[in-house]
């Protein structure tokens, strides 16, 4: 018989944002890392689990991807916070997501917000689960878990 | 229809799917046997080809068929974590194919 499960990761929260300039496209991950330090720093580095997804990088393939190198001329990054209580997700989406806009590379020229905005705030999302069970189990009798019953209604 | 320079113009169909919670599944198939023989026998997508263009180790493919009844050519590779993870970016694993359709064929 086959068994899956899954289970519930926590509360997540979603943000969106964009980068155009094209030293800090080049240096992105500097910036992902900051924004992650500016959440470290208030919640320490357990419990609470944050991605950035970084689209006209390597959104889909990761690692594997082969034009990782050679981003585009415009990135869109999807900030997931998962966290235990739907108030801690949208507060380490929300200092991830605006830290990226304060994060400052010196080489960047413009200084009045180093991301932009899609939306001026986060967004709550399904909670996160994972796949915890992918087995099968070996039965002499394949109805053996499925004990059935025969009683008379009385009607 | 052999004479394409890049797989994508070879093939009939270059997909991904998942394969189980921690799988990925590709499909290349060919429109008739000239152009199967033709990949085929070019290794441009043999265990060490697809380990290259991914940047995987051999470990990481499960399996690697070469399915004549069909004319395609199957594999499968693990996914970084399993299907709808968060941070997964992908939760069918659909759009994993990308980097075969540009796969240059020799003498094109």
């Amino acid at each position: 018989m086959k068994l899956e499960g899954s289970d519930k990761v926590g509360e997540r929260y979603v943000g969106i944002v964009g980068v155009c300039d094209p030293y800090t496209i080049a240096n992105i991950d500097l910036v992902t890392a900051w924004a992650r330090q500016q959440v470290v720093e208030r919640f320490g580095d357990s419990c609470y689990e944050l991605h950035f997804t970084v689209y006209g990088r390597n959104a889909i393939l990761g690692d594997r991807e082969p034009l990782k190198a050679a981003p585009g001329h415009e990135l869109g990054i999807v900030v997931q916070a998962v966290a235990p209580t739907k108030a801690m997700a949208d507060e380490v989406c929300m200092i991830a997501t605006r830290q990226m806009f304060y994060a400052r590379l010196p080489e960047v020229k413009g200084t009045a917000g180093g991301v932009a905005f899609l939306l001026d705030e986060v967004m709550p999302a399904s909670p996160a689960y994972r796949w915890t069970l992918n087995h099968t189990m070996r039965l002499d009798d394949p109805l053996e878990l499925f004990p059935t019953y025969v009683v008379e209604a009385g009607v | 229809m052999t004479r394409g320079r890049k797989l994508a113009e070879i093939a009939k169909t270059i997909r991904s799917k998942n394969a189980g919670v921690d799988k990925i599944t590709f499909d290349v198939i060919f429109p008739d046997r000239a152009a199967y023989d033709r990949v085929r026998e070019s290794d441009v997508l043999s265990r060490e080809a697809v380990c290259r263009i991914f940047g995987i180790d051999a470990a990481q493919i499960t399996d690697h068929v070469e399915f004549d009844p069909a004319l395609a050519i199957k594999f499968t590779i693990y996914r970084h974590t399993p299907s709808g993870s968060p941070g997964d970016a992908d939760i069918f694993g659909s759009q994993q194919y990308g980097p075969l359709l540009d796969i240059d064929m020799p003498d094109g």
